[in-house]
Order: structure tokens, then C-alpha cells, then sequence
């Protein structure tokens, strides 16, 4: 009887998150170093997302959120940013005991939630620059509306 | 001491070339750091000065060109500017001499900075960063390392080397925190400024930088504000004043026998949130009868210069001197500001002073001798404060700021550049009474710079400039899960334009406020009207219509 992926994942929790915070951090620019603080906040919330993999029951939203959040702002393109639930695929592929398949779809299903969310940092990053704009400028629309 | 164990060169040579000792690992495995590519791509870097601006300023190479482009139509025989440029400045600046030949690749500066904490980029690191100059320099101007080439780690100046140099210095905002941790007392903002001052010698540059030294220049603020306009704005935050508090404030202009000139960063002039900083400093003077006048010539007390060359940092500070001369003020008062403090409290005396005819401060409201102004004789905002604060000069409510959670984030150039650290959280838990420290390692002479300082705050650059903000953006986000923190008080123009957009990214519901502009909503003024608004018309807790705050 093939074991079900999710205890597979949860058995190799220690290695699989270490390979796929070394994977996730040797993407950011120069081959960032492990000591930085923006490769710690990853890590951090590589391992809350891990969670939310195996467990439908733990809210992915909130790490989606924050590692996306830093990933859109990174000088990488964004197909590299979101490909890190697909590195976790083949992590978990290469897996003793083999899970030959399955954790395709949860993976899919969570990459699409990474897209939502990193858009949605993308569009605030827009927003941003939108309004500083306004704001240096505050005086004079102030004059100019009234 | 003998020295018979230690290896000869030719041993030294053969041992390092059978070793190969590399830093980088993975894919740059066997490469050595230079190796790495700089990318330009959207959001890692500013757009660079127009070409009018350049001709405005008299300055270097103008033409409209790209950091994406592939040729930067750098002038011909550029490679001699930069190294005559860096002759030059290895003789004039000993500074800069030391800083090249004294480090020792400890490491201790590797995670202190920013920019490295933020995106994990070796070419961060402040050691790295002042090799990206020192492999030239051990090239062209140290005769050893030139011969040992491969031990020393010395490379020709290319075209890659100013497009690495352009990236990697305009990821430095000059905050010196690297300096606090190097046991050399090498200080990388100084590098910084030296090679940012060889770039502009060929043209390359960012224009959020020049086109404010080239307004700065004509018109004696950044924005290129005319002074009727300038007075014009000022005049209307009277009238916003009088509308929450019903105190009509009476601020002059170019007012000559004044005891006091105050200039202030021309931010608090015209953009928000900086505007309640004005309106805060103008509650205060009138609460205490201050004789000050403002100047709609030196009617800015930031200097971009100092982000471009010596030279335009002395011109441009050189209008303060000059219009206290010209109004016949005894001292000058100063708003706040992080690199305007660097400028003034550092170099104004020897660049432009000494100000002979001007006395030595002394607050008129307590008698108070600024002696630590006495040769600038110029005094921070803060200080005089909180000296009117420590002898009950002012009469203050601070229930008036109880609808905001205050933490303090000092400015690099005011904390690390004046070591005033005390005199702003007296006055910030005078005129509040909720507030909560950053960890320690994130404030004071340890303070984290907002990622956007030494003109890196354009919009075009966010993405860096989110990167940079992030170990600040960590230490708020501290305070605000362990006390809800929802106010970050600062005494920095760059600060109160860059950190409202930082806040946003990374720690929505987070506010930016100025020191002054708490001060301005605590100050009970005499014939005001019953307070139920901050200075932003915003609600003050326990103040509406219905409650009693008497």
C-alpha cells in the first residue's frame, strides 16, 4: 500500500524545508547568503507554508502573503519568484519511498494563490509610487483644487 | 621578532594558485566575486540627470541615456578622468586614502548594512562594496599589488567596473551604520561619496539627486520653489492652523534684526506629511513669543550637494551663513533633518564658517547656552525642545496624542552624526504617553536608515528601496505585534517622504509623524478653541464634541 505523500512530507520535514530554503535563497540576487535577514524571513515562512501543504486544516494565506510580499520586491523576475512551490515539488519527488504523483495538485492549487498574492504586492507597489507622487506635490494640488 | 615562519611572496604565490581560495559558492562556484553580472532591470535604479540639468550645473557629459542601455556614451578618455579624478582625491581627502589601505576583510561591517540585510547580496556587504573601488585603486595607484595581481585582487578599470560602481554606490545611502561595527574606522559612506563624485566626473549620475542641487542652486530649495510661492505655502498652513486650533500664528519673512533665523528642510514646505511638521513648529514659536524670522532665500536646509560633490555641498550650504549675515540674526535654528545635521554639524564650520558674526546661541525663553553649537552656531530643533520642555516653558497635554502608539526611529545622520539620541525621546514622552523602543539593535548609534537616504528616493527605484527598508520595516513590525504600535515618529525630512511608503509595504496601518507635529498637537495655546483635532483634522481620543477634556 503506497503511504499517502503528506506523511512522507511531514517524516522528511527537517531535510525538505532546509533543501528548500537553500533553493529559495540561492534564487535571490548574487547568491544571497543564509546570514541576511530577508533569507531568515523566508526560511521562517518556508517552513509555515510547508505546514499549510500537508494540512488543509493551517491557513496558507498568511505565509503566501509574506513571502510573496518579499519575493516581489527581489531583483528577480517574477516566473523565477513564483517557481518556489515547484522546487518543492521536485524536493518532495526525490523523496525516499516515493510519492510518484500527488502533491501536484495541492502544489498548483497553492502556486495560484502565490500569483493572486504577489500581484497584489505588485499593485501596492504601484499604488505607492502613485500617491508619493501626490504627496510631494501636496501644496501645490492643494492650490491647483481649491 | 623573527619573521623565519612566515612564507616568502614566491611561496605565498604558489600556495595561494594550488589553493585557489574562493568566497562564492553554487553556480559562481570558481569565479571570483567580479565575475558576478550587474543587471540593470525596472526598480534597481534611478533615472539619470537630463541633460539640462547637467548643463544647468555646469557639470559633466550631458545626453539622455539608460543604466539598461548597453553603451552608456561615457566621454572619450573617461578611463583618465577617473583615474586623475581619484588622484586627485587620494591627495586632497586623507579620508579616502586611509579608507582604501587600511581594511583588513574582517567582516565585521558584512551584516550590519541595509542593503545586504535586506536582499542578501554579497555585493552589499561594506567590505565588498569599497573593494568594488579598491581593486582599481590597488591597480593603478599601489605598485606591489599591481605585480602580485591575483593575491591582491586587483582589476583594470572597465566600462563593467562603472556600471558595477553606479549599481552597487547607489545602494549605499551613506548611513554609516557599517562604520558604528568596523574596528578600523573605516567609514563607507566616505567611500560612497568619493565614488559617486568620480562618476559624476563622466557623466554618470541619478537625477532625483541633481535636479534637486540644480534647484537648490537657482532657487535655493529643492523643488525650485520661488519665494513669493514659498512664503505663499507657509501662509496657508497659518490658515489650516487657526482652522483646528483657532490660533492665528504670525511667522515674517526676510525680516531683517530678527533674533533667530530658522530653516528647515523645504519638505515641511510643500509635501505630506511634512507640512505638520511646519504647522507644529509654528504653534511652537508663537507659543513661547520666539523672535525668529524665515527665509525664502535659504529656504532649505537639505543638501543634495553633499550626495554629488564637495565642492556643490559647500555652495549650496554656503546660503545659510549668507542670509544670517544679510538678516543680521544673532543664531540660527534648525528643523528637522538627517543629512542637513551631516552637512551643518560636520562641515558647515570648516567649509563656509567660521560664522564670525553670528554669537553664540543662547535660548532667549530659558538662557540656555548651546555650547555644543557654539562654533556652527546653529541648534537643533530637538535640543532647543526639549531645554524649553526640561524648565516648564511650554504648557502641553499630552492626552491630545493618546489616539496614536509612538515608537522613535532615528535618523542615521542625526544619531550616528551627532550622537543626539536623548533630546528627541524627551520630547517624545513629553507630548505623548504611549511609546514603545525598537529592540536595541535597531535603534540610536545602531539605528537602521529607511533604505531611500542620500537621494535614493525616487519612485522609479521602489523595489530597492523596499529591499533596503526591510531590517526598519522588521523592528516596526516588532513593536507593533508586541505593543500595536501604529505610529512611527522621526526627525528627517527623507524619513517623513520615504518611510509613509515603506510602512505601507511592509507594515500597513502604520503612520508616519514628525517630532513637532506631536508637539504641535499636545501644546495648549492661549485663546485656542476646544482641540478635537490633531493637526492632520484627524479625531483626537477622548476630544470630540460629546467628551469632556477639561
Amino acid at each position: 500500500m503506497t503511504r499517502a505523500w503528506e506523511q512522507i512530507v511531514k517524516e522528511n520535514r527537517k531535510t525538505l524545508l532546509d533543501r528548500w530554503s537553500s533553493s529559495v535563497v540561492a534564487m535571490l540576487p548574487g547568491g544571497a547568503s543564509h546570514g541576511s535577514l530577508v533569507a531568515a524571513a523566508i526560511a521562517e515562512e518556508l517552513g509555515a507554508l510547508l505546514d499549510a501543504v500537508t494540512d488543509r486544516t493551517v491557513q496558507a494565506a498568511e505565509p503566501i502573503m509574506r513571502i510573496t510580499r518579499i519575493l516581489a520586491v527581489q531583483d528577480i523576475p517574477p516566473s523565477r519568484s513564483l517557481s518556489i512551490l515547484f522546487m518543492l515539488r521536485g524536493l518532495i519527488e526525490e523523496l525516499p519511498a516515493g510519492c510518484d504523483h500527488p502533491c501536484r495538485d495541492r502544489l498548483e492549487e497553492l502556486t495560484l494563490q502565490a500569483f493572486d498574492s504577489y500581484m497584489k504586492h505588485r499593485e501596492t507597489i504601484c499604488q505607492i509610487k502613485f500617491d508619493e507622487g501626490r504627496r510631494k506635490m501636496h501644496m501645490a494640488l492643494r492650490r491647483a483644487e481649491a | 621578532m623573527s619573521n623565519k615562519y612566515a612564507l616568502k611572496p614566491d611561496e605565498l604565490k604558489k600556495e595561494f594558485e594550488q589553493k585557489k581560495p574562493r568566497l562564492l559558492k553554487g553556480e559562481f562556484g570558481g569565479k571570483d566575486w567580479w565575475d558576478l553580472p550587474v543587471e540593470f532591470r525596472d526598480g534597481n535604479w534611478c533615472f539619470p540627470a537630463k541633460p539640462e540639468v547637467l548643463d544647468e550645473l555646469h557639470f559633466a557629459n550631458p545626453r539622455k541615456w539608460a543604466a539598461t542601455d548597453k553603451d552608456w556614451q561615457l566621454p572619450a578618455g573617461w578611463e583618465k578622468t577617473i583615474r586623475d579624478g581619484m588622484k586627485d582625491r587620494l591627495k586632497r581627502f586623507r579620508s579616502f586614502k586611509v579608507f582604501m589601505d587600511s581594511c583588513v576583510r574582517c567582516g565585521a561591517c558584512a551584516d550590519k548594512c541595509h542593503f545586504f540585510l535586506g536582499t542578501g547580496d554579497p555585493k552589499n556587504m561594506p567590505v565588498l562594496r569599497a573593494e568594488l573601488v579598491r581593486s582599481v585603486y590597488r591597480n593603478d595607484f599601489t605598485g606591489l599589488a599591481k605585480i602580485l595581481k591575483d593575491f591582491s585582487g586587483s582589476r583594470t578599470l572597465t566600462q563593467d567596473v562603472i556600471k558595477e560602481w553606479h549599481m552597487y554606490f547607489h545602494q549605499c545611502t551613506e548611513c554609516r551604520r557599517c562604520s558604528v561595527f568596523c574596528p578600523m574606522g573605516i567609514d563607507t559612506a566616505e567611500i560612497t561619496m568619493m565614488v559617486r563624485e568620480l562618476l559624476n566626473l563622466i557623466g554618470v549620475n541619478n537625477n532625483w539627486i541633481l535636479a534637486p542641487v540644480a534647484n537648490c542652486n537657482r532657487t535655493g530649495n529643492h523643488l525650485g520653489i520661488e519665494p513669493h510661492t514659498f512664503e505663499q505655502n507657509i501662509m496657508s498652513l497659518v490658515d489650516d492652523i487657526e482652522d483646528v486650533t483657532g490660533v492665528k500664528v504670525n511667522p515674517t519673512f526676510n525680516r531683517k534684526g530678527a533674533e533667530i533665523l530658522f530653516i528647515t528642510p523645504s519638505g515641511d514646505v510643500f509635501a505630506d506629511p511634512g507640512v505638520y511638521t511646519m504647522m507644529g513648529y509654528l504653534l511652537l514659536f508663537h507659543h513661547i513669543g520666539l523672535d525668529y524670522t524665515i527665509s525664502t532665500y535659504a529656504s532649505e536646509g537639505g543638501n543634495f550637494g553633499m550626495f554629488t560633490s564637495n565642492e556643490m555641498m559647500k555652495k549650496i550650504n554656503a546660503k545659510m551663513y549668507h542670509e544670517a549675515k544679510r538678516l543680521g540674526v544673532k543664531w540660527i535654528l534648525g528643523g528637522e533633518c538627517g543629512h542637513m545635521w551631516r552637512v551643518v554639524h560636520q562641515y558647515m564650520n570648516t567649509m563656509n564658517g567660521p560664522a564670525d558674526f553670528l554669537k553664540e546661541p543662547v535660548s532667549p525663553i530659558t538662557g540656555t547656552k548651546f555650547t555644543n553649537a557654539k562654533t556652527t552656531k546653529m541648534v537643533h530643533i530637538a535640543e532647543f525642545t526639549a531645554d524649553l520642555i526640561k524648565h516648564g516653558k511650554l504648557k502641553l497635554d499630552p492626552t491630545r496624542n493618546d489616539h496614536l502608539r509612538t515608537t522613535f526611529h532615528d535618523s542615521c545622520n542625526v544619531a550616528r552624526g551627532m550622537g543626539m539620541f536623548e533630546e528627541p525621546r524627551y520630547v517624545l514622552n513629553k507630548v505623548c504617553n504611549v511609546f514603545h523602543e525598537m529592540p536595541e539593535n535597531t535603534i540610536k548609534e545602531q539605528t537602521f536608515c529607511c533604505g531611500s537616504g542620500s537621494g535614493l528616493n525616487a519612485e522609479e527605484f521602489m523595489d530597492t528601496r523596499m529591499r533596503g527598508g526591510f531590517p526598519r520595516a522588521s523592528a516596526v513590525a516588532h513593536v507593533r505585534e508586541k505593543h500595536k504600535v501604529d505610529s512611527l515618529v522621526t526627525i528627517c525630512a527623507i524619513d517623513r517622504a520615504s518611510l509613509p511608503a515603506l510602512m505601507r509595504y511592509w507594515n500597513p496601518g502604520v503612520t508616519v509623524y514628525g517630532l513637532h507635529e506631536l508637539v504641535g498637537n499636545a501644546l495648549i495655546m492661549q485663546g485656542e478653541k476646544k482641540r478635537t483635532e490633531d493637526l492632520r483634522e484627524n479625531p483626537m481620543a477622548g476630544f470630540g464634541e460629546g467628551d469632556d477634556d477639561e
